[in-house]
């Protein structure tokens, strides 16, 4: 039998290492990829100055266009959100002690949603977020009081997120069709994600929430390792454990929220990363949100990659592709940890 | 002097159900004691009472002073540490991960140091006898593995009450003589220590006083030699039971005396 868990120290850097190489690679690959054909020199040209470096001759107005304002702030948004509904789930499957916790399962991101379509009929772009923000806190309250009790029942607790996802995801419907819908994005924005319409606008108010939520779920990793005991045990640890709990929860609101907001929900991303992260980078939270804060943008930038190259020049939901993708995986995933202890 | 425990007239009822009846308990410092009684006889509860998990419906419960459930978590944690029975099932860390985690109430205590965890972390893996198995994942144990892991974790802990329920139930017979001879070990240096025990044998040879429990009420407390009696265990174990001498201890041995089918054998 091998032995599956936490894996040793050495090892840890170098991994993650490797993680943000491939994400160096995948992000480059995405300024330089596109409906618009570039020189690598004229990418290459447009970022340099960008960052005070005036490398080769100046580039064409087009091309700064494109890979400053199309292409940089998708990819930066997607790491943004990469980085949020990684934290996210495994922020929830560790206070729930429940390896199918995820954001959006759980009702948070259609919650999300749904404040972010009626926010967004109110106050444009930037009232999609705050929007996005306040319903997924108050999407989380819910499942907070919902969960109270029964939160070691595995099949009642995701019955419980599934269904208010479900309903929440209809109230996204009638926010849209009710709505101006000149003035608000499709459904299929709200529910299947979508980077086509992010500004670095978008990207300065959302990174707000995002950098704070992240630094909160940063600090519970330690209580998060001992809440991994049990409950009892947490408590016996001196964890308080039910002001913990909401105020992980919350925090996860405030996150998804606004990345919801911004770019509608992106699904499997949260339920997937943080498993394929444990099974690197071993269970324990410190290591596994490091894993998190690469792969998680690794694999959303990615598949915004795809979303707009596959059909190009149609583009298609980044959420289809991200469904597409982590769905058999995290099925083959499930079936093996089936055998094992979670 | 304040005792460390106190326990006045202490019950706990749910839904109309009483499981703690009017238990009354004071314990000193220096002393290992154990509570015995069949099962439902609210042993568990009296210690879920102590350990501040539980509210008592009735009566008062102290630590050094203070009702457990009014203090902080944290502070309450730096004062009393809490072995569960089935603990560390499915953990996915490390042996030497969960016992650290056990230093998780000195996180921020600036009296407190890496290297001091370390020191402490290092002496209880080596007090429980688990200082081979540091390196691996705790749910890969055996039973009897994990219950150590998770004394191990409640000695890192380093407080001065130390609450166990059923901590040899799952152990084999040398690591249970093992185990009792450590709690002893550590109530001997200072701390005081309750243990919810089935095996009476352990607590006669081991603990200095007896708690005996049945219906939620105490029946006796005292030495096992003074407490210990034929009449007694057998009246709150419905099962005919003798106490006799042990052979080579100075310490009550409590057998069951149920005669064996096809058996006479008689009454010496």
């Amino acid at each position: 039998m091998t032995e599956r868990g936490e894996s040793p120290r050495r090892g840890v850097t170098l991994i993650l290492s490797l993680f943000a190489i491939a994400l160096l690679a995948v992000v480059a690959a995405s300024l330089y990829f596109g409906a618009v054909r570039l020189a690598p020199s004229e990418v290459l040209g447009v970022i340099a100055r960008k960052v005070g470096w005036p490398l080769g001759p100046d580039p064409t107005v087009r091309a700064e266009a494109v890979v400053w304002h199309i292409r940089a702030p998708r990819i930066t948004m997607g790491i943004i959100t990469g980085v949020a509904l990684a934290f996210s789930g495994a922020a929830l499957q560790g206070v729930f002690r429940n390896p199918m916790a995820d954001p959006h399962l759980l009702g948070i991101g259609p919650g999300a949603a749904v404040g972010g379509a009626v926010g967004t009929l109110v106050g444009g772009t930037a009232g999609g977020i705050f929007g996005g923000v306040v319903a997924g806190v108050l999407a989380a309250l819910v499942l907070r009081v919902l969960v109270e009790t029964r939160a070691t029942e595995r099949a009642r607790f995701i019955l419980v997120g599934v269904a208010l996802g479900l309903a929440l995801s209809a109230w996204v419907g009638f926010a849209v069709f009710a709505g101006d819908r000149t003035k608000v994005p499709s459904v299929e924005f709200w529910l299947l994600g979508s980077f086509s319409s992010t500004t670095w606008a978008t990207v300065g108010r959302a990174v707000v929430f995002v950098a704070v939520g992240a630094a909160v779920i940063v600090a519970a990793r330690r209580t998060l390792d001992v809440l991994a005991l049990g409950e009892a045990e947490a408590r016996h640890l001196g964890v308080n454990v039910g002001v913990f709990i909401t105020a992980v929860i919350l925090t996860v609101g405030v996150v998804v929220g606004a990345v919801v907001g911004a770019a509608g929900v992106i699904v499997f991303v949260g339920l997937l990363i943080p498993h394929v992260v444990r099974r690197i980078l071993g269970p324990r939270h410190g290591t596994l949100l490091a894993g998190c804060a690469m792969v998680g943008p690794l694999f959303v930038v990615g598949a915004d990659l795809a979303a707009r190259t596959l059909f190009s020049p149609v583009e298609i939901p980044v959420g289809l592709v991200t469904a597409a993708i982590a769905g058999p995986f995290f099925l083959w995933l499930a079936r093996r940890d089936s055998r094992v202890v979670t | 002097m304040i005792p460390r425990i106190s326990v006045s007239h202490a019950g706990y009822s749910i839904g109309g159900t009483t499981i703690v009846d009017d238990v009354t308990l004071d314990v000193g410092e220096v002393e290992f004691i154990s509570v015995v009684g069949p099962n439902g006889a609210g042993k568990t509860t009296l210690l879920r009472l102590i350990a501040g998990d539980l509210k008592p419906s009735r009566g008062t419960v102290s630590l050094a002073g203070h009702a457990p459930t009014a203090m902080r978590p944290r502070a309450l944690a730096l004062v009393r540490a809490v072995l569960r029975p089935d603990a560390g099932e499915g953990i996915p860390f490390t042996v030497r991960t969960v016992v650290t985690l056990g230093r998780h109430p000195y996180r921020r205590d600036p009296a407190n140091s890496a290297a001091r965890d370390t020191e402490v972390v290092d002496d209880a893996l080596a007090a429980t006898e688990i200082t081979h198995l540091a390196d691996r994942v705790v749910a890969t144990l055996s039973t009897g593995e994990r219950t150590r892991v998770a004394i191990a974790r409640v000695l890192a802990q380093d407080t001065p009450i130390v609450l166990l329920d059923e901590p040899t139930t799952a152990l084999d017979m040398g690591h249970q003589e093992a185990t009792m001879a450590l709690l002893h070990g550590v109530a001997r240096q200072g701390r005081t220590v309750v243990a919810v025990l089935h095996d009476v044998n352990a607590a006669a040879a081991y603990t200095d006083r007896v708690v005996v429990m049945d219906h939620g009420a105490v029946r006796a407390v005292g030495s096992p030699d003074r407490v210990l009696s034929d009449d007694l265990l057998s009246e709150i174990y419905r099962e005919p039971i003798r106490v006799v001498p042990h052979p080579f201890r100075a310490t009550p041995m409590v057998l069951a005396s149920r005669p064996l089918p096809g058996q006479d054998t008689g009454d010496r």
